[in-house]
């Protein structure tokens, strides 16, 4: 099975022949294959937030190869082979909830009935059927990211780009959200690449763990997470959860330390 | 699939020609120099230009070649009359003001200082003014409901209107003319410190009662810092009010040392030499402008450890 | 995304501090206005008695009957001079601000144009507009209302482009990567994004633009005008001390004047009723 995500030797350079040169990314090596949910872990400015939006081509690399479904990054962006949830929600005010779901759809040019219809089908999905018709300012935060993971979904995608969707949610939230996303990911059978700040997180919602150390950001370690796949409450009571946590935890550890 | 494949630029980062690098590359001070010089030469050559094409015929003062230059057109507005050559305009501020006067320089110097005397006078009774309402009502809900309507509508008032009767109140002067000055320049203050004031956080509120803080200090170690920037922001609108309200204010006055006196007299030479009156404005707009810069320098001065707004 | 709304001309803080003065729409507007009611009252009687108990000559202070005769006697007469210079401060707006709002549309796709036309705004924008009154009275003759339609229009220019232009460009910067990751072309940015992000900030500049108007007509007026204008009344009655007339006419432009600014916030409340502003927070 050809890879989702190929990531073939990339390195990221920002400002390159200037004096606030930063290498970001050193020789990144990592395929993502299709139905993987494959979480991306290490210490703030390691450059994990880099590597999502070079495989969304909202940043093109300095040297070596991103491809998505077999095509340069680019051209799956044209494609809108993937969707893309941001940790802030970046709802536009001026729309309704419906009316931002129907935003990508619109910029595709599909009809006003089957937009409607899709929106629907996507807020049924994060459980906001009857939101249609609300603002996002009458939202909680919760709720405004579940629009945005909607409006990710709609055009159908095969993958979805997560940077720290629910990185400003409290701890509740984020588990019932953890919970919800990983129903939505088991019904849609997605390709998910997920960054996030919380191991525990990680661990429970992936099938990999990519854990990536700090200047230059490169990868240290990958985490195979051989939980069954569906996950539920009792996931987050087993022995092999702990075991894989305190894993990741170790594995950061050792990343922070630039091991 | 291990060679490196070149990837079309992303549409995020704009294309970058060789200029757009090289701009870039150049400090946002050299940025903003270099554009203001680029556009002020535009705006002279689209002066000129319209002038060429649909001016009055021209040719040089001493013309040995016997050059004489024939527009196509005749605009109105593009007459020698309407819009005298630039080259007109900087000679008149060596040439005498009058028959047998001091240079219209030093005349147009001397206003100058005149009026902007007046409008920083205007701007310093405005922005204490300005500063005290907005402080009082930042304190009491009930005052500023009472009284914020009127200093709205105090906004709407032509204050052309007023300056004569402030004038009889106060004798023709230029205390009378800052006095007009500053109602146009209290206004952005009382709004900005009102705002400046009540933007504080709670948070930082309930940090000063924790430390038994009274009223007073919380207003000078939190709400007046706090609400810096935009007082200056207000500041940097006052300047230029005040200069507007100077030469308003001098107008019905009778008073002929300033600019707005100058702006009148050069006026009704129109016809004689309209070039003098041109000239007049650009002194107008230099002192607006350096107004203007002066109240930005002071506030670059005192926020320079802030974090910029954007 | 509601963000403050620093800038260098300040004109949205001072239009969004301004707003502070009308009530959300679920308070008592009575209620709220009480203490400004009472306060007008209060100042009105003491300014009567004060001019009648100590012979106040009209010509330093007229009484408010005094005013008030003087506008219910000339109602007529000042309803059409008013008619007139609302009509000047009508046209100059509609030129300055629709020219405001399509040069900077046209620059904001282009950072460099912006960013190199934000200083020389700037600038211009602290010139005193109203030394030109008399080269536009020039140009355009000294009776015809569009030389007081030029100058209006030049007053409000600068603020509304500086403030569209800003309302274009600071867009968050999450929102325009989301455009970007749905591929969306210049044209879906520009209408779906930034101008619907420019409107709070346009409706801004245009309501300080509409109060604005009214006092640059009438101030221009005073270098020469028609004379079925008001500014050229007010100036007229102030010379011969006819101070009770130049206060009728002074409140009839203040009521024009108030009244354009109502109609532009009225307009916003219907076009923007998802700005944080219109639903009443942040106050």
């Amino acid at each position: 099975m050809p890879p989702t995500v190929s990531i073939q030797n990339v390195s990221k350079l920002f400002n390159p022949g200037q004096a606030n040169q930063v290498l970001a990314l050193k020789e990144i090596n990592l395929d993502i294959l299709p139905g993987e949910f494959v979480s991306i872990i290490g210490p703030s400015g390691c450059g994990k937030s880099t590597l999502l939006r070079l495989i969304g081509d909202l940043t093109t690399p300095s040297s070596g190869a991103v491809l998505v479904n077999g095509k340069p990054a680019h051209q799956a962006r044209l494609d809108q082979d993937y969707g893309m949830v941001f940790q802030a929600a970046t709802l536009y005010e001026w729309r309704t909830v419906s009316k931002n779901v129907q935003l990508p759809l619109e910029l595709k040019g599909i009809a006003k009935t089957e937009r409607e219809n899709r929106a629907k089908e996507m807020l049924a999905l994060v459980e906001l059927a009857g939101f249609e018709n609300h603002h996002p300012w009458q939202l909680s935060g919760g709720m405004q990211q579940r629009v945005a993971i909607a409006r990710a979904l709609v055009t159908g995608p095969q993958l979805l780009l997560m940077d720290e969707p629910f990185g400003a949610l409290d701890e509740m939230t984020r588990e019932r959200m953890n919970q919800e996303l990983h129903h939505i990911w088991e019904q849609t059978n997605k390709t998910a690449v997920f960054i996030t700040h919380s191991i525990a997180e990680a661990v429970f919602l992936s099938t990999r763990v990519v854990v990536m150390s700090v200047r230059p950001g490169r990868i240290t370690q990958v985490i195979d997470i051989d939980l069954p796949r569906h996950r539920d409450v009792t996931t987050r009571e087993m022995t092999r959860y702990f075991e894989l946590v305190n894993q990741g935890r170790e594995a950061l550890r050792r990343a922070e330390a630039g091991l | 699939m291990s060679e490196t494949l070149t990837l079309p630029a992303p549409i995020i980062t704009e294309k970058q020609g060789r200029f757009s690098r090289w701009w870039h590359g150049r400090s946002r001070f050299a940025r903003q120099t270099i554009s203001l010089i680029v556009l002020l030469l535009l705006l002279a050559l689209a002066w000129e230009g319209l002038k060429f094409i649909g001016g009055d015929p021209w040719r040089p003062a001493n013309n040995p070649f016997g050059i004489e230059h024939n527009p196509p057109f005749r605009f109105k507005i593009a007459s020698d009359l309407n819009l005298p050559h630039l080259w007109q305009i900087f000679e008149a501020f060596g040439r005498e003001s009058r028959r047998n006067g001091p240079p219209l320089i030093q005349v147009l110097a001397g206003a100058a200082f005149f009026t902007f005397r007046e409008a920083f006078l205007g701007f310093a009774i405005g922005g204490l003014l300005g500063f005290g309402l907005g402080a009082i009502f930042a304190h009491s809900r009930v005052l500023e409901r009472g009284f914020m309507p009127y200093v709205v509508a105090s906004q709407t008032v032509p204050i052309l209107a007023i300056a004569p009767m402030v004038i009889i109140w106060l004798k023709a002067g230029w205390l009378s003319v800052a006095i007009i000055a500053a109602y146009l320049t209290f206004f952005p203050v009382t709004i900005n410190t009102l705002r400046g004031l009540r933007s504080v956080e709670g948070t930082a509120v309930e940090l000063m009662h924790s430390y038994a803080a009274s009223t007073w200090m919380t207003m000078w170690k939190l709400r007046f810092p706090a609400a810096l920037p935009l007082i200056f922001t207000a500041l940097k609108i006052s300047a230029t009010a005040s200069v507007v309200g100077a030469i308003i204010g001098e107008l019905p006055s009778g008073i002929r040392d300033g600019l707005g006196g100058a702006i009148l007299n050069f006026n009704s030479y129109y016809i004689s030499g309209p070039e003098r009156l041109w000239a007049t404005i650009l002194i107008t707009a230099f002192v607006g402008i350096f107004f203007y810069l002066l109240v930005s320098f002071v506030e670059y001065i005192v926020l320079r450890n802030r974090r910029r707004p954007e | 995304m509601a963000k403050q709304t620093t800038d260098q001309t300040g004109f949205s803080d001072v239009a969004a501090g301004v707003d502070a003065v009308i009530p959300a729409r679920k308070q008592s507007w009575l209620q709220y206005y009480l203490p400004s009611i009472l306060i007008f009252i209060f100042a009105i009687v003491t300014w009567e008695l004060f001019v009648r108990l100590f012979s106040i000559q009209e010509f330093l202070l007229p009484a408010p009957s005094a005013i008030y005769n003087s506008l219910s006697l000339n109602l007529n007469q000042l309803l059409k001079l008013g008619w007139f210079t609302t009509k000047e401060a009508l046209g100059g707006f509609a030129i300055g601000c629709s020219l405001g709002i399509l040069v900077a549309l046209a620059t904001a796709r282009w950072t460099i144009a912006t960013e190199a036309l934000m200083p020389f705004a700037i600038a211009a924008n602290s010139v005193p507009i109203l030394a030109f009154a008399p080269i536009l009275n020039n140009w355009f003759g000294v009776d015809n209302p569009v030389s007081k339609m030029a100058i209006v229009a030049v007053i409000v220019f600068f603020p509304v482009m500086i403030n569209t232009v800003r309302g274009l460009t600071l867009v968050d910067a999450n929102a325009l990567e989301l455009m970007a990751s749905y591929a969306a072309n210049q044209y879906d940015v520009l209408f779906r994004l930034r101008v619907p992000n420019a409107l709070p900030y346009i409706f801004n500049a245009l309501k300080v633009a509409a109060a604005l108007s009214m006092i640059g007509a009438i101030v221009s007026e005073y270098f020469g005008g028609n004379r079925s204008a008001l500014g050229v009344y007010i100036t007229q009655e102030a010379a011969q001390f006819r101070f009770a007339n130049a206060w009728a006419a002074i409140i009839l432009a203040c009521i024009v004047g108030i009244t354009l600014y109502l109609i532009v916030l009225t307009v916003e409340r219907f076009a923007i009723p998802w700005h944080p502003s219109v639903r009443g927070e942040e106050r």
